[in-house]
């Protein structure tokens, strides 16, 4: 026989080795008798091995005790199953001809215990659709049936839901995009019957020279930040396009109940828009847009980082105040992430080389600035030039390095350091009471430009902001006068001033933070994420990107308890989709757009809304290039 | 048509290939209703038991019902590519495994944490956990989670699924000598992945007498 090390028979624990592996294998296939008789020898003159035996004989037998439990398979499994390959058959190119011409596939075809768990199925949807007690679909714990999507024809009540307008970009018949919006009032248990679909919506076209990657909506509603894809050369643009604003959505009060004769809600179409399409104008050219694009929440600025199209130097954060001619660039160290807003702050992230920290300047006061690449205001001005310090050693060996995340004014500039370690991208609800974010380390690459994600978890934990941010007045005015965080090895920053920092250097506030008791959300190797909290900040939506394909990802909605602000483990309405990158979530709704080819048709968007407890979702129709607006 | 679920003493060089990728034309020689008519039938006869399988492996009812239906879609789509005498429950059993490692692979690099285990004071555990508790409970629950997926695998197809050693070779994609190698090993991971939850909870349970043993100095 062959043992999978080699043997070495003056040496006693490869004797144990060879023992043990014979002991294995004999309970796979009969050793040879040469090797039996040198086992039992062995045994006999060895307790460890007979102990060995012994233990490989009562796992061997606590293993095979599972072939007396046979775990039932979901009954309504081949009923799935059959769809999908009748779908996977149709999306392959055959035609419709073809499917009606053999019945193989249908329901009447299937085995008769199938069949019959089928129609257990169906009468149990039944009696979970009809109204209780005005609450419809009441969540059961552990199950994830509030969204019964993939069941097919199944009669669906809808639910009424306050999700308001919706809007996307699709592209359209003539190859231009087209800018729509459409009011989501209801949704039904099953997205796939009952419910019409969201296919009409005002309509405005918009002139795109290149597709989108990210699409903002004005909190005002007047107008769309596009976030083009990048160009062969020349990068991407950050482009302002005027759209009409939505007209207010009814305040009624959601049915919860919608009696069984209500008839599937129809999208409510507003009034088409311009003809001509809407010219935007830029506020940045020539960067590689990095990450999250966000409007503050009163609406005046816009936040993002961007880097070098060229990839020459990493990140920066960069600012456009609402009506401005350009966006400015605000840092200078090309290791900084914009991560979000909370409240009229942003928030953000730098990754720490060598524990430097170090922002520009303050302005006096908001001056526009011209693009870096549309004018040499980024070479020439030494303020914006590549800081020496946190230069990217191309022989420098790769190691972990650590985020750090800090608030920054985007009026005075005021800088504050959260006193965590290890926080990266964190996302704050808007009403301030909980986050989530990566804590782990960044990985840089050779050049130092570019950071992927390395150990780490993605994380949900208590935001605490007693005593609001100090925000020091003023910034330091070079790097060398920098101070170095002190995070300790419990994520907490060393409270205690730094006796060497000069004033005016960004400040570490121990009670704005994490409130140190995070929970797992996801784990391992991550290599993309997102996350939003809807206004409540009871739900949260976390997208985690597919490691071979960085822009489709798992979509999950977490609901928290509105007590304990802890996941609630009873509601799982949405436990993982397929979902491309870019999500909005507003109240009452999360959006997304579904991948090509899943069950066999194109991208849509998807809506999950939900009143209380009760969820359901409504999609619009099949269309090419389609971008929810956020 | 093949005889479904027939066994024992047959060469197994089944290679599972796709037969179409989106926008190819099917072969001429694939012939829908027998796909379908050959699927439906491997369905009814194994289903149950591929489903044990990919739960045994994936841990999550759902995700081993996706996992399972898109095992009898790849089988759909290749089922001309089994052989006439070749062992089709092994060939089902290669394609489920295939399947399940791929998902593995991928999940490898994030997956979301189950609330399981979250789950707030006083709720109850849903059937399905409970079920799954029952037939993978305890230390050996999580000492099969510890040991390596292909390792896993071998055991459970051959001590619980009951694969011959061609069978087994055949489902996981190996040749005959390295299924062999791949169970021997598992045997003594599973052995030592046993013994290792054996002490950890002999000595959780320790801590926890020292900690009911000591007097309460706080509260009321």
């Amino acid at each position: 026989m062959t043992l999978p090390f080699r043997r070495r028979h003056n040496d006693a624990e490869a004797s144990h080795d060879r023992a043990r592996a014979l002991i294995a294998n004999g309970f796979t296939t009969p050793n040879e008798p040469i090797d039996v008789t040198w086992l039992d020898d062995h045994i006999a003159g060895c307790a460890e091995c007979a102990a060995d035996l012994a233990a490989y004989a009562a796992d061997r037998e606590l293993l095979r005790a599972l072939r007396d439990h046979a775990p039932e398979p979901p009954r309504d499994l081949w009923a799935r199953t059959a769809a999908a390959i009748e779908q996977d058959h149709a999306r392959r190119g055959r035609g419709a001809r073809a499917l009606r011409a053999t019945g193989s596939w249908r329901i009447g075809r299937i085995p008769v215990g199938v069949a019959s768990g089928l129609l257990v199925v169906v009468v149990v949807l039944g009696v979970s659709l009809a109204p209780r007690g005005g609450i419809p679909l009441a969540s059961t714990p552990g199950s994830s049936q509030d969204v019964a999507v993939g069941t097919p024809k199944a009669e669906a009540t809808p639910i009424g839901v306050t999700a308001g307008n919706l809007a996307w970009i699709q592209s359209g018949p003539d190859g231009s995009y087209e800018f729509r919006r459409a009011v989501v009032d209801s949704v039904c248990p099953d997205s796939k019957s009952g419910c019409a679909t969201l296919d009409l919506g005002s309509t405005t076209r918009i002139s795109l020279e290149q597709p989108p990657q990210a699409v903002v909506e004005s909190p005002t509603g007047s107008e769309i930040v596009v976030v083009t894809s990048p160009a062969s050369v020349g990068g991407t643009d950050i482009l302002v396009v005027s759209v009409p604003t939505a007209p207010p959505v009814p305040q009624t009060t959601p049915s919860a109940a919608a009696s069984p004769e209500t008839a599937p809600p129809s999208p409510t179409v507003l009034p088409s828009g311009s003809i001509e399409p809407t010219v935007g104008h830029s506020i940045v050219s020539g960067v590689a847009v990095v990450g999250d694009t966000a409007y503050s929440p009163d609406g005046k600025w816009l936040a993002f980082s961007a880097r070098q199209a060229d990839g020459s130097a990493g990140p920066d954060l960069y600012l456009w105040h609402v009506g401005d001619e350009l966006a400015t660039q605000i840092s200078a160290n090309h290791r900084t992430f914009f991560a979000g807003w909370i409240g009229d702050q942003i928030l953000a992230n730098v990754v720490l080389a060598d524990g430097s920290f170090h922002l520009m300047p303050p302005l006096a006061s908001i001056e526009p600035a011209s693009a870096p690449g549309s004018s040499d205001e980024h070479k020439a001005s030494p303020d914006v030039s590549p800081d020496a310090s946190t230069s990217p050693d191309a022989s420098a060996p790769l190691v972990e390095e650590h985020p750090l995340a800090f608030t920054l004014d985007p009026a005075t500039r005021d800088v504050t350091v959260i006193a965590a370690e290890n926080m990266w991208l964190p996302t704050v609800d808007p009403t301030g009471r909980s986050v989530v974010y990566w804590e782990g380390t960044l990985i840089p690459n050779a050049a130092g430009t570019e950071w992927s994600l390395g150990e780490g978890r993605l994380v949900l934990d208590g935001w605490v902001s007693a005593g609001g941010l100090a925000a020091s007045p003023k910034p330091a005015a070079s790097p060398s006068a920098s101070p170095k965080p002190k995070p300790t090895a419990h994520g907490k920053s060393s409270p205690t001033p730094d006796p060497t920092s000069s004033p005016g250097t960004p400040t570490v506030v121990p009670t704005v933070g994490p409130a140190g008791h995070p929970v797992t959300i996801a784990e391992g190797s991550a290599v993309a994420f997102d996350s939003w909290f809807d206004p409540t900040g009871l739900r949260l939506a976390i997208w985690i990107a597919d490691p071979t394909d960085q822009t489709v990802g798992t979509l999950r909605l977490i609901v928290l308890d509105p007590e304990t602000l802890q996941i609630d483990p009873s509601s799982d309405p949405l436990p993982g989709v397929a979902a491309l990158r870019g999500v909005s979530m507003d109240k009452g709704r999360l959006a997304w757009v579904t991948p090509p080819g899943q069950d066999g048709e194109g991208s849509h968007v998807q809506v999950l809304g939900w009143h209380g407890r009760s969820f359901g979702q409504v999609r619009t129709i099949q269309a090419d290039k389609l971008y929810v607006v956020r | 048509m093949l005889s479904n679920g027939e066994r024992g003493g047959i060469a197994i060089t089944t290679r599972i290939r796709e037969r179409t990728r989106p926008g190819m034309a099917v072969s001429d020689t694939w012939n829908r209703e027998s796909a379908g008519a050959f699927v439906e039938t491997l369905f009814a006869k194994h289903q149950g038991e591929i489903y044990a399988y990919l739960l045994r492996m994936m841990r999550d009812p759902e995700l081993a019902a996706d996992l399972e239906q898109d095992a009898f879609i790849k089988a759909y789509r290749a089922y001309d590519t089994l052989e006439k005498g070749e062992n089709a429950r092994a060939w089902l059993y290669q394609i489920a495994h295939r399947v399940a490692l791929d998902y593995i692979r991928r999940r490898k690099i994030v997956r979301f944490v189950p609330f399981i285990g979250e789950e707030a004071p006083g709720s109850a555990p849903s059937a399905e956990r409970v079920a799954l508790d029952v037939q993978l409970s305890g230390p050996l629950e999580r000492a099969m989670a510890r040991i390596p997926e292909r390792q896993r695998a071998a055991l459970l197809l051959a001590e619980v699924h009951d694969l011959t050693g061609l069978e087994l070779a055949a489902a996981l994609g190996v040749s005959h000598v390295a299924a062999r190698a791949l169970l021997t090993r598992g045997r003594e991971s599973l052995r030592q992945a046993l013994a290792a939850e054996r002490a950890a909870e002999a000595a959780a349970e320790a801590e926890r007498d020292i900690a009911y043993a000591q007097p309460r100095s706080h509260g009321r």
